[in-house]
């Protein structure tokens, strides 16, 4: 006990003179038996069960998505497995996907996020209205593609002022902000679809780059970069202890409601790219675009792994959740399935991965 | 208020942390830990940032720095990668002290830091805390066992219904006088 060094910088003040008779519990009597020797021998295997149950609930995903295909191939057989049918796979998948990516920090914070499909919707309008009205000759395309991203940011970071500084539950900013950013939307446009008729715009958006679509990469390199934001970044950290113990993070110093503001922007700036990669999709702007995508987006995630309580989130499983739906959908569209057959296929993989992730969650509580 | 001779702004924790005061809430479990990650994380929660480089973490950094008082202050098992729930109590709360001692710190606040801690693990924080109070740091226990802060404090206040009845060093006052104290108080 006695080599114990603090930390603390060793400005001596007069307050050590008291020690040597310092009356009350003598603490060197009873710690003597308890401390003294017992090295740390476990350093070594510091990674038990937590990484272990990651790659567990990720393996479960997997072979979801590989039953999934394994059915596609069955049922349509090379039509399926076509790269041209997997690129159309990857294609649909990545709008959600880019969505899902921010709804992760949004829920792994604890949160919810219901308006990122209207506020798509809403900067699709506004960046097509601008496309479409300024005329200007010199008008570029990055210029639509800029307002799609500010106003996805700016309606993310007016739900994270509310949420954070209104301290009004995300859940009810949110559901307020689908409501009336769709309304916005739908009187910016007057309801009319405009059609994105750019030049350069379709060009830079609706091509291939290395025989893959570029929306297809935009979809992966936004969820490369949310996962290093997740998982390298304080910005990672920040989001997993806020979402884990809001509490516990204000009095370590964490400055929670920027960072909750953060979240929701950020959410925000990921419905301004799907803006952008849904105008290049369609090759319009229209206030209906992104009806219910918020739901889902959320069922994506929380397959995933994310879990609603906050506390945990996954990149990787929110990719291979947004993946596993977009495939189904696409076994169904190959087989000429009804929309509603795969709408209950839907419910009961959203219900089955979370009854799995519980009872994966009680195991690694109890065993580690 | 003033730590180290700088003004200090009331009214925000993180600028207090910054400063260098540390707080052991009471409740360990709903204030302090975030009991799904593991300890290590736990703690350099107030730090994390600081070992970063242009915002990406240095977690082989945090983990040296978390061993590095998991030993010194003999949490048990000494295993950083170990989910904090799992601990015990008094291990919890070991692990919540070193957070504090991570950098340094100038003032830590300590609410009932013997809470559901085990007689063992309340030796050692009372030795910490004595070690800690040594080198420098002001620290500033809160407790509703009376043995344990005449044990501990140098300086004692007894604080009967939100008013404080007495002050002086502990040494000049005993358990019987402060229980009088308190029940004068209520009395009065």
């Amino acid at each position: 006990m006695s080599d114990q060094k603090p930390a603390a910088p060793a400005v001596k003040d007069d307050s050590s003179r008291e020690t040597g008779d310092h009356g009350g519990l003598p603490p060197a009597t009873v710690s003597a038996g308890s401390t003294d020797n017992d090295p740390a021998p476990h350093v070594k295997d510091a990674k038990p069960g937590l990484l272990h149950g990651s790659v567990g609930r990720n393996l479960g995903l997997v072979l979801a998505l590989v039953a999934i295909c394994a059915v596609g191939f069955i049922t349509a057989g090379d039509r399926f497995l076509s790269f041209d049918n997997i690129m159309t796979i990857l294609r649909q998948a990545a709008i959600i996907g880019v969505l899902a990516i921010g709804m992760t920090f949004v829920i792994t914070s604890g949160g919810i996020d219901l308006s990122v499909g209207s506020v798509m919707g809403l900067a699709t309008v506004w960046a097509s209205t601008l496309a479409t009205q300024t005329m200007a000759e010199d008008f570029h395309w990055i210029v639509m593609v800029f307002t799609a991203l500010a106003v996805g940011t700016v309606a993310g970071l007016i739900n994270g002022v509310l949420i954070a500084y209104g301290k009004v539950v995300s859940f009810i900013v949110t559901l307020a902000m689908l409501v009336a950013a769709r309304g916005l939307a739908e009187i910016i446009s007057n309801r009319q679809t405009q059609i994105v008729d750019v030049d350069g715009f379709l060009d830079a958006f609706r091509g291939d780059l290395l025989g893959i679509p570029v929306l297809v990469w935009m979809f992966f390199v936004v969820a490369a970069l949310g996962w290093v934001l997740l998982n390298r970044t304080t910005f990672g950290r920040r989001t997993v202890a806020v979402g884990g113990n809001p509490e516990a993070a204000r009095l370590a110093g964490i400055k929670v409601k920027r960072h909750t503001m953060y979240l929701y922007g950020l959410a925000g700036l990921t419905a301004g790219i799907a803006a952008v990669m849904m105008m290049a999709r369609t090759t319009a702007g229209t206030s209906t675009h992104g009806q219910l995508y918020e739901l889902e987006v959320i069922a994506a995630v929380v397959v995933g792994g994310t879990l609603l309580a906050g506390g945990r989130g996954t990149i990787v499983g929110t990719v291979l959740g947004v993946l596993i739906f977009a495939t189904l959908a696409n076994v169904f569209t190959q087989n000429n399935l009804s929309i509603s057959a795969q709408a209950v296929i839907k419910g009961v993989i959203i219900v089955g991965a979370v009854l799995l992730q519980q009872r994966f969650a009680g195991r690694s509580k109890t065993g580690s | 208020m003033k730590v180290d001779g700088k003004v200090l702004r009331p009214g925000s924790v993180s600028r207090a942390v910054d400063a260098g005061i540390g707080l052991c809430p009471e409740e360990r479990k709903s204030q302090g830990l975030v009991l799904d990650e593991p300890v290590f994380k736990n703690i350099t929660l107030p730090t994390f940032a600081r070992f970063a480089k242009a915002g990406f973490l240095d977690e082989a950094a945090e983990r040296a720095a978390a061993d590095e008082q998991i030993v010194n202050l003999d949490v048990r098992p000494a295993d950083s990668g170990r989910v904090a729930r799992t601990l015990s109590g008094g291990n919890q709360q070991k692990a919540l002290l070193g957070r504090w001692l991570v950098r340094g710190c100038r003032v830590l606040l300590l609410d009932e830091p013997t809470r559901g801690v085990d007689v063992g693990a309340r030796a050692e924080i009372y030795a910490l805390v004595r070690t800690l109070a040594d080198s420098g740091a002001a620290v500033l226990v809160v407790s509703s066992e009376i043995d344990e802060v005449l044990g501990m404090a140098d300086h004692a206040l007894v604080i009967s219904e939100g008013r404080v009845v007495h002050r002086g060093p502990a040494q000049e006052i005993d358990e019987h006088r402060v229980l009088d104290l308190v029940m004068e108080g209520s009395a009065a």
